[in-house]
């Protein structure tokens, strides 16, 4: 075909190379994606068998036990049929995921699952940390995946509870972590966040705590932890207060209950000022609440508005405070208090702390 | 009779002898009638006209030809009675003289008639041209809610004056050629003077007078021919069936080159931009008109990349896909026989049969074949199993989408298949090969010796009025300069403008 290309000086005529080293920029394009892009990887999603979650249990004589859940949907399937629970076990971690891949026909997809789900037993003796991690980085699962300690006998219990919803109870507590959140029940912690927060210093971390209600889970608590061993738990009133000094509390209620009433926090804010106080360092909390009288069980007026804020301020500090003593007694710093500390050298379990709780408080009219 | 030898032949002055040579040229062809006729006062003055039935007026040759010529009672056989009768007998308004036999033949072949007089060895050419012609209507693929419903239609001389209508200025200039060794296609090469590129210009009559093959019925065999990069996908020149658009072109510096026998007009250099600007844009409120171009570029990305992506996410990156999203495509892809890459290159097939049907089949089977092809095969496809609904709906989504811009079917069907056979490879990675590839095709192809992406690549304001967007008319005050350099402003700003001053002086002095 003749060349009808304009007879500029600009235009590049046709040499006999040209179409050799189109053909071989061509062809490096297409070899380099190759290499990277990992083009055997294919696989359809029918031939997947995916994880919506697991748990990890460790035995008194060091045998690993992993408890997952993969989806098993049809579009005719009732809700305990959308899923299949598989067990493995194995010397090592490692060799009990790896046996996991033998428990179903199809391979085996980590990309979605949303909990990992650790035994009491196991968070207090081998420690969270090297879990996390390796599942983290070896099964390609999402950073973003839920952290939770089971307060049941055994991780695995967890993986026997109904759902509520979706027909698989690990997607169920993801969704169950989110939802309470919202409500100061629990301080939720992702696997990325605990391994940061491991190899950080400044911080210790907090995990929730899974229960069982009738044959459902719930959150009961929060677990502490001091490095990546499991020291202690609070109960979900401390989760609150947690919340307020870790400054995640969104939506909450506060109750006074010698008055009968109900408080909504709408904003709440902590700080932390650290203080040098006779020659050692102290640390003062600083809460500012801002409330609304949401349910009283007698007529409010403005004049009370004093006299209450001083009631919830005298609750919010009695509580936080002894929410501090105990994890000064377990030498856990949950709240962070070590960040705000700069370069002062202290020791958490004796710092002194003092709480500070400034209310501010609507009334409106007259409530009754 | 074979072309070389008609050419080398010559009329005589005897007229008998002449009829005879045509009858030689024409043969059996029953469609050339000769018609021999002489003077009622004087029968030494005899004529004959050879025209072609079925391309004439024959009320025009009946009352204004054959019967003045019979009729008139001054006529004499002198030597200049071709002369008498161009000057003073014969009524059309067209008419000169001819000795060549292949350019008689050429203009006996497109509806004039031939008048021929005994004793002299020249002839006479009447513009008799009387052949039905098609109305003039709105081109079908070309519809606008609002505008001008004008379409170009097969006659050469109605373009023409379509387009002069559009453009009443002496500026406007057409240049006539004749393409195509049998079929003598007349083609005229329009452009305004002071405004069009000369380079262009000059470039383009090259490129036509290159042209060399025995027919030519349609303006794309000539766009194909003169094509910069013939085997891009893309076009390097534009078509269109309407006048209005030709005129905006012209005006903007562009050539266009009408073909007789065709309604499609060539318009030369073309951009990529211009894939996505319609006239309805220009002819409504210029948010509608930027809205409706956002959509359309949307289109496009969509009708191309959509299967690829669809197709990478699924087979290899399944990590992006939202867990809810992933559990309903696992569940609609159970018990499917098929991987997703041939499921999908099976119903982009289908699709297609089914348009290319839809195209040729007559209106009343089309509401038919749609819900046949459409509902009854893709239904019945997803029951049986063959295909999963996902992939029905992102093939049907694509082929409504890549409808949007026919003028880019050819590049949408390769590319759509080329990127799914990338990502299929390699993922999201071949993915963006496939995009990176096509970007670099695009900006080293040139139009005419311009950048075929020279629109988009400006950062000036006044480059950029007609672009992803569409200024307000108020605006477009400049023509793109990247088209032609000459004669650059449009329009003049309304607070310069002679009145605008002249309103003002007057109002300071009241």
């Amino acid at each position: 075909m003749k060349s009808y290309a304009m007879p500029f000086p600009e235009a590049e005529k046709s040499s006999p190379g040209r179409l050799f080293r189109r053909l071989t920029a061509v062809l490096i394009l297409i070899s380099i994606p190759a290499v990277f892009s990992g083009c055997a990887e294919v696989k359809e999603i029918n031939d997947m068998a995916i994880l919506s979650g697991m748990s990890v249990d460790v035995d008194a004589s060091g045998r690993w036990e992993i408890t997952a859940e993969v989806v098993n949907k049809t579009a005719d399937a009732s809700p305990e049929e959308t899923r299949r629970v598989i067990r493995s076990n194995g010397s090592t971690l490692g060799d009990a995921l790896e046996n996991l891949n033998f428990q179903d026909s199809r391979q085996i997809y980590f990309s979605h699952a949303k909990t990992l789900v650790l035994s009491r037993y196991l968070a207090e003796t081998q420690g969270v940390g090297p879990v996390a991690d390796y599942v983290m980085r070896n099964y390609k699962t999402r950073l973003s995946m839920d952290l939770l300690v089971s307060d049941l006998p055994d991780a695995s219990a967890v993986a026997d509870l109904s759902s509520s919803s979706s027909g698989l109870i690990y997607y169920d507590l993801e969704e169950l972590v989110k939802t309470d959140r919202q409500y100061g029940a629990c301080s939720p912690t992702k696997v990325y966040q605990a391994v940061n927060l491991l190899k950080e210093s400044g911080a210790d971390l907090t995990i929730p705590l899974i229960s069982q209600r009738d044959d459902r889970a719930c959150l009961a608590g929060t677990a502490v932890f001091s490095g990546d061993r499991m020291t202690g738990s609070l109960d979900q009133d401390e989760t609150l207060y947690l919340q307020l000094l870790q400054d995640h509390l969104e939506n909450a209620h506060l109750v006074l209950p010698e008055e009968n009433m109900t408080f909504q926090v709408m904003d709440a804010d902590a700080s932390f000022r650290p203080v040098v106080s006779g020659g050692k360092p102290a640390l003062n909390v600083d809460l500012k609440l801002s409330c609304t009288l949401s349910q009283a069980g007698r007529t409010v007026t403005r004049e009370d508005t004093e006299t209450l804020s001083e009631k919830l301020s005298q609750l919010v500090r009695s509580r936080c405070g002894a929410l501090i003593t105990k994890a000064q007694l377990w030498d856990a710093d949950i709240f962070g208090f070590g960040k705000s500390m700069g370069g002062l050298t202290y020791d958490f379990s004796t710092l002194p702390v003092t709480v500070n709780c400034e209310i501010n408080l609507k009334l409106g009219e007259v409530h009754r | 009779m074979e072309p070389q030898k008609i050419k080398r032949r010559r009329l005589t002055a005897g007229l008998d002898e002449n009829i005879a040579l045509l009858k030689e040229i024409f043969g059996q062809d029953t469609t050339i009638k000769i018609r021999v006729f002489e003077n009622q006062k004087n029968p030494r003055v005899r004529c004959c006209i050879v025209f072609v039935d079925g391309m004439i007026n024959n009320v025009l040759i009946n009352e204004h030809i054959i019967e003045p010529i019979m009729l008139n009672k001054f006529l004499h056989k002198t030597d200049h009675l071709l002369t008498d009768l161009r000057e003073k007998v014969l009524f059309t308004n067209d008419i000169f003289p001819l000795r060549e036999i292949d350019a008689m033949m050429s203009e006996l072949l497109s509806g004039n008639t031939l008048l021929l007089a005994d004793g002299f060895s020249e002839v006479l050419v009447l513009s008799t041209r009387g052949w039905s012609i098609r109305s003039i209507s709105e081109p079908a693929a070309e519809k606008v809610l609002q505008g001008p419903r004008e379409g170009f239609t097969e006659a050469l001389i109605i373009n023409l004056s379509l387009l002069r209508r559009k453009i009443c200025s002496p500026d406007l200039q057409y240049e006539f050629m004749t393409v195509g060794r049998q079929s003598g296609t007349k083609i005229a090469l329009a452009y305004i003077k002071g405004i069009a590129n000369e380079r262009i210009v000059k470039e383009m009559k090259r490129r036509l007078k290159r042209v060399d093959i025995d027919s030519i019925l349609d303006t794309n065999y000539i766009e194909e021919i003169i094509k910069d990069a013939p085997n891009s996908p893309f076009k390097t020149t534009g078509s269109t069936e309407r006048p209005d658009i030709v005129a905006a072109k012209l005006f903007e510096g562009r050539v266009a080159v009408l073909v007789d026998g065709t309604p499609v007009v060539l318009t030369a250099p073309f951009f990529f931009i211009e894939y996505f600007q319609s006239n309805d844009d220009y002819y409504s409120n210029f948010y509608v008109g930027t809205f409706g171009r956002w959509l359309r570029i949307l289109g496009f990305c969509m009708t191309l990349s959509l299967p690829a992506i669809y197709l990478a996410l699924v087979t290899f990156h399944q990590d992006l896909l939202p867990t809810r999203f992933l559990l309903n495509l696992s569940e609609a892809r159970l018990g499917l026989p098929f991987p997703t890459l041939f499921e999908m290159i099976l119903l982009i097939l289908v699709f297609e049969l089914i348009r290319e049907g839809g195209s040729k089949v007559p209106a009343n089977f089309g509401q038919t074949l749609s819900i046949v092809g459409g509902l009854v095969l893709g239904q019945a496809a997803v029951e049986a199993k063959l295909v999963s609904i996902p992939v029905v709906i992102i093939i049907a989504f694509t082929g409504v989408t890549g409808l949007m811009i026919p003028q880019l079917k050819s590049p949408i069907i390769f590319m759509r298949l080329a990127w799914l056979i990338l990502a299929s490879v390699l993922g999201f990675p071949g993915f963006m090969l496939g995009v990176i590839a096509l970007l670099i095709h695009l900006s080293s192809l040139k139009t005419f010796g311009i950048p075929y992406t020279s629109s988009l690549s400006k950062t000036f304001a006044e480059e950029c009025q007609d672009t992803f967007i569409r200024s307000p008319w108020r605006r477009m005050l400049v023509r793109p300069s990247y088209i032609s350099p000459y004669n650059h402003t449009r329009q003049v700003p309304q607070e310069k403008s002679q009145d605008n001053v002249k309103e003002k002086a007057e109002a300071k002095e009241r």
